[in-house]
C-alpha cells in the first residue's frame, strides 16, 4: 500500500502525528508512534530518507512555530501595515521551519547511508545522529536569526522531543542525568527498539519493553528521593496583564505601577513570611519607583515592606548610553541591590532585528520605516549565575532565556538553590500553544537541575514547578494577580549539572564517525 | 587650553559623584573656605561692602580693611582695586573671573590652584577634599539661585471653604499634573540618557555637538512651558481657604520646576550648571510628596473624596 502513494503522504502523516505530541494537546506519548511510523516509512524506501524526512520534519516544525503567528499583527514592534507583518510572519515561520526540517533530512538521510536495512546496530546508530543534528539545530536557529549583536549559541532548543514528553517521569528523570540530548537519544533508541521488535516480529519481547516503558514512565520517582530538606519558603510570583505596544500612554503606565504596587502590599501585609517576591519580564517597576523615590526613599519603603530580609526580582527594559538592555535587578529588602543579569537570549523580530530582515529589505527594496525604527536590545554578555539576595541563593532566567538548557546550568553550577523565570506572553497575545510549550522547557530545566522553579508571566499564567518537574501550581487567571507556593531550596548538582550535554554529544559524535567506517558500500542501482 | 580641560572633566567626574549621592543644598553639609556665620545683609565692619559682598572678593568681613594698605575694602572695590592685595591690587583679573560661567570658574580655580602651588596635588586624599569642597560650593551657588523662589502670598481666587470647593480644587491639581507633567516624568530617564549621551562621532573638544546642544535646548524649553502653562492653569483655579497652604506650596514647585527646565536649556554652554541643576532635577520633582501627604491628611481630617488619580494612590502607598 505504501509503495502505491505518494511516499510523502505518509511522511507527513508522520509529521501530523508528531506535532499532535506537542505540549499543546497533552498526547506527548505519540512521540514514538509517529517516530515508529516514520521508522517503517525509512524502512520501505531507505532511498527518499532524505524527501520523506523533510516533509516529517516540515510538518512537525511548522506546527513547533505556528504561534509566530499568534505575534499577528505585531502592533507591539510598531507595524502598522498588517501586510508587512504578515509577510515578515510568513518569511520567518517558513524559513525557521524549512531549515529545521533540512537538518532532520540530512539525519534520516545519513542514518539509511550508514544502514540500509536497520538492524540492532541501529539502535545506537539512528539516536547518535538524531541528537547530533539535534545538536546543530539549537545552533541553527540563532545562526538563521543572526544580528552582529547577539552571538550564534547552541541555546535555541525548542521543538525537541523531550519537552513533548515533559509529563512523563521517566524523561524527567533521564533528563536530571543526561539532559535533552540524552532524552531524545532515549526516545529515539525506544522508537528503533519497537520497530526491530516488530519487524522482527519478536511481539513477546515487545509488549514486555512496551510495559517496561510504561511502569517506568509512571513510577512515583518521589518515593525514593523525597526532599532532603522539611524546611519550605514560601515565594510569590506578581504576575500582570501589560499588552505588548510600542508606547504607553502616562495614564497606563501609572495605572499598571499601582497594580503592581498593590499586589507587592499585599503580599507584604497577607504573607510577611515571604522570601521572594518575583516580577514579570519587562515589568520596569524598579524604574518607576525610582521616579517617585530617590535611593533613600526606596530603600526606606522596601525595609519598612516586610519583616525580614525578602529577595524582590524584578525586569526593566533600562537605556544605557545608547543601548537598550533587558535587565533584572536582585534586591535585597533590607540591604539593596545586590546583583543583576542582562538577558542573554533575546527573541529575534521581538527583542532585536535578525540581519536576515534588513537584508530582505533592502533586497526588496521595502525600504520599512517599522524596521528603521526597531528599537532592538542588547544581549548580555555574561551567563545568568546564582547571586544571594536575602536568604536564597538564587539565579533568574528571563523569558526565552528558559529554552536554553546551559543557561539554568549555570545557575545550579554557581550554587543556585532555586531559579526564578521572568516571562511575558505579551508580545504574542498570549498565545496557548507557546504558553504550554514555554510550561514544557520550565519542566525540563527544573528537572535537569533538581531544583524548584517560580514562573512569573505578564499576560499568561505564573506556575511554579517542583524540582522533579511536577507543575506544583499555576495561577487560574491571566491578569493581575498574585500566586504563592512553598518550595524547598536545594543545593545539590544533579549529574547532568556536574557533567552537561558533553557526554552525550560526544559519545554521539563518535557512534556517527565510526558509524561511517562501516558504511556498506553502495550497490549498483541500489536506489534507483 | 587641555590643562583646563581635563581638569574640567576632573570636576565634573567629581560633582556627578557628589550629585549621585542624593545631594540636596538644604541637607548637605557644605564646607565652604571662607567662614559663614553672618547675615548676608549686614556689613559687621563697615567698610561699605556688605558681609555677602565680602564673601564674593575673599575680604574678611570683620576687618575693614582686609590687605592693611591703609584704604577701606569698600572703596577698593569701588575703585577697581583688590581688597586682599596691597600690592598687585588690579580687580581686572577678578571681574574676569566673575565673568566666566560655572564650569570655566571651576576649572580656572582649580587648574590655578595647581599651577600656583596653593592646591597641593601631593597628599591624593587633602587634595581630593580641597576639590570636594570646591566643587560643593559651586553646586550651592548654583542651585541657591533657583531654590529662592517665592510665588507671592497673594491668591487670586479664595474661596470659602465648602466639600465641594475643596474636592473640586484637589481634583483640578491632579488635573494639572497629569497628562503632560506625568509623561514627563515618566518618560524622563529614557530621555536623559539619549539627549546626553556623548555623540561617539564627536571629534571636538566640546562634550556635547552644537546639534545635540539645539536638541536640548529645544526639549527642556519646552518642559519649561509646560510647567509655566500648569502653574497659570492652577494659578486661575477657584482656591479654597483651608487649601491654600497647599495651593502655595504646589505653585511654588510648579515654577521651581519651570526655572529647573530653563536653566538646563539656557546652559548649553555652561555643561558643569547643566550637570547640578539635572542632578538635582529628581529631589525638585520629589518635593510633590510632601504636599500629596499633606493633601492626604487634609482629605482625611475634613472627610473628603480622595481624588482620582494613580499618581496620589501611588505616592500613598509608597509612604503608608
Amino acid at each position: 500500500m505504501v509503495k502505491t502513494k505518494p511516499n510523502f503522504i505518509f511522511a507527513v502523516l508522520g509529521g501530523l502525528l508528531l506535532a499532535f505530541s506537542l505540549p499543546f494537546f497533552n498526547l506527548g506519548w505519540l512521540v514514538f508512534p509517529a517516530l515508529i511510523l516514520f521508522l517503517i516509512l525509512l524502512e520501505i524506501h531507505p532511498e527518499k530518507a532524505f524527501s520523506n524526512g523533510f516533509w516529517f520534519g516540515l510538518v512537525y516544525f511548522l506546527s513547533v512555530f505556528r504561534w509566530f503567528w499568534d505575534t499577528y499583527p505585531l502592533e507591539g514592534l510598531g507595524f502598522e501595515n498588517p501586510y508587512l507583518a504578515a509577510g515578515i510572519l510568513a518569511f520567518a515561520w517558513l524559513l525557521t521551519a524549512l531549515a529545521m526540517s533540512l537538518l532532520w533530512a540530512t539525519a534520516f538521510w545519513l542514518s539509511k547511508k550508514t544502514e540500509k536495512k536497520t538492524s540492532w546496530t541501529a539502535l545506537l546508530v539512528f539516536p547518535s545522529i538524531f541528537v547530533v543534528f539535534e545538536y546543530l539545530r539549537a545552533f541553527v536557529i540563532s545562526a538563521l536569526w543572526f544580528s552582529p549583536g547577539n552571538i550564534i549559541s547552541p541555546d535555541w532548543t525548542a521543538g525537541n522531543l523531550a519537552y513533548n514528553l515533559h509529563s512523563n517521569g521517566l524523561v524527567l528523570k533521564i533528563s536530571s542525568l543526561l539532559g535533552i540530548y540524552g532524552v531524545s537519544f532515549f526516545v529515539f533508541l525506544a522508537a528503533v527498539l519497537v520497530f526491530l521488535f516488530l519487524e522482527k516480529k519478536q511481539f513477546k519481547k515487545l509488549w514486555v519493553f512496551v510495559a517496561v516503558l510504561i511502569f517506568f514512565s509512571y513510577a512515583p520517582y518521589h518515593w525514593f528521593s523525597p526532599d532532603k530538606s522539611e524546611e519550605k519558603t514560601k515565594v510569590a510570583a506578581v504576575q500582570s496583564y501589560i499588552p505588548s505596544q510600542k508606547n504607553y500612554s502616562p495614564k497606563e503606565q501609572l495605572s499598571f505601577f499601582k497594580k503592581q504596587l498593590e499586589l507587592l502590599d499585599k503580599i507584604a501585609k497577607e504573607q510577611p513570611e515571604t522570601k521572594l517576591v518575583v516580577f514579570p519580564e519587562a515589568s520596569n517597576f524598579f524604574t518607576n519607583l525610582s521616579l517617585f523615590g530617590n535611593t533613600l526613599d526606596v530603600g526606606f519603603y522596601f525595609n519598612n515592606l516586610f519583616p525580614s530580609e525578602t529577595a524582590v526580582l524584578d525586569n526593566s527594559h533600562i537605556q544605557e548610553n545608547f543601548l537598550k538592555k533587558s535587565k533584572t535587578i536582585y534586591l535585597d529588602s533590607k540591604n539593596g541591590v545586590v546583583g543583576d543579569y542582562d538577558k542573554k537570549l533575546l527573541t529575534p523580530g521581538g527583542e532585536y532585528a535578525p540581519y536576515l530582515f534588513s537584508l530582505l529589505d533592502r533586497v526588496l527594496g521595502i525600504d520599512s520605516e517599522e524596521l528603521k525604527n526597531f528599537e532592538g536590545l542588547q544581549s548580555g554578555r555574561k551567563p545568568p549565575s546564582a547571586v544571594k539576595t536575602g536568604n536564597i541563593n538564587l539565579g533568574a532566567l528571563v523569558c526565552s532565556d528558559i529554552s536554553s538548557p546551559s543557561l539554568a546550568r549555570n545557575i545550579s553550577l554557581s550554587g543556585g538553590e532555586l531559579i526564578a523565570v521572568q516571562g511575558s506572553f505579551a508580545f504574542a497575545n498570549g498565545s496557548k500553544d507557546l504558553i504550554s510549550q514555554v510550561k514544557a522547557m520550565a519542566a525540563l530545566r527544573a528537572a535537569e537541575n533538581n531544583k524548584h522553579l517560580i514562573y512569573a508571566a505578564n499576560y499568561g499564567p505564573s506556575f511554579i514547578v517542583s524540582g522533579s518537574g511536577k507543575m506544583l501550581k499555576e495561577s487560574r487567571n491571566r491578569g493581575f494577580e498574585i500566586l504563592t507556593a512553598d518550595v524547598v531550596l536545594n543545593k545539590d548538582k544533579t549529574i547532568y549539572n556536574k557533567l552537561g550535554d558533553g557526554p552525550i554529544l560526544l559519545a554521539s559524535l563518535s557512534v556517527l564517525i565510526t558509524s561511517f567506517f562501516f558504511t556498506p558500500k553502495k550497490k549498483k542501482n541500489e536506489y534507483n | 587650553m587641555v590643562i583646563l580641560f581635563g581638569a574640567a572633566g576632573l570636576v565634573l567626574a567629581r560633582v556627578g559623584i557628589l550629585i549621585n549621592k542624593a545631594f540636596h543644598p538644604a541637607t548637605a553639609a557644605i564646607s565652604l573656605p571662607t567662614k559663614v556665620d553672618y547675615e548676608d545683609s549686614d556689613d559687621f565692619d563697615h567698610d561699605g561692602l556688605k558681609n555677602a559682598e565680602e564673601a564674593v572678593w575673599g575680604s574678611d568681613p570683620y576687618n575693614p580693611d582686609t590687605d592693611g594698605d591703609g584704604y577701606l575694602d569698600g572703596e577698593e572695590v569701588f575703585s577697581d582695586h583688590s581688597p586682599t592685595q596691597a600690592n598687585d591690587d588690579s580687580l581686572a583679573k577678578t571681574r574676569e573671573f566673575l565673568g566666566l560661567n560655572s564650569t570655566e570658574r571651576l576649572a580656572y580655580l582649580v587648574t590655578g590652584g595647581i599651577l600656583s602651588g596653593d592646591l597641593k596635588t601631593g597628599n591624593p586624599q587633602i587634595y581630593a577634599q580641597s576639590v570636594d569642597n570646591t566643587a560643593t560650593a559651586t553646586v550651592y551657588s548654583v542651585l541657591s539661585a533657583l531654590e529662592d523662589i517665592n510665588v507671592g502670598e497673594e491668591i487670586k481666587n479664595l474661596v470659602p471653604d465648602s466639600k465641594e470647593s475643596q474636592e473640586k480644587y484637589l481634583n483640578e491639581i491632579f488635573k494639572v499634573v497629569s497628562g503632560d507633567i506625568t509623561e514627563l516624568l515618566l518618560g524622563q530617564p529614557k530621555e536623559l540618557v539619549l539627549l546626553f549621551s556623548p555623540d561617539q562621532n564627536n571629534t571636538s573638544r566640546e562634550i556635547y555637538t552644537d546639534e545635540q546642544k539645539e536638541r536640548i535646548k529645544t526639549k527642556f524649553l519646552q518642559h519649561s512651558i509646560k510647567f509655566s502653562q500648569a502653574f497659570d492653569q492652577l494659578n486661575n483655579t477657584e482656591v479654597p481657604q483651608s487649601l491654600s497652604n497647599i495651593h502655595k506650596k504646589t505653585l511654588t514647585l510648579l515654577k521651581k520646576l519651570e526655572l529647573y527646565y530653563r536653566s538646563i536649556a539656557l546652559s548649553a554652554d555652561d555643561p558643569l550648571k547643566q550637570m547640578i541643576v539635572l542632578g538635582n532635577l529628581q529631589s525638585v520633582y520629589l518635593e510633590a510628596q510632601p504636599i500629596i501627604l499633606e493633601i492626604n491628611s487634609k482629605i482625611k481630617s475634613n472627610n473628603l473624596t480622595p481624588p482620582d488619580s494613580d499618581f496620589f494612590d501611588i505616592t500613598l502607598l509608597l509612604n503608608q
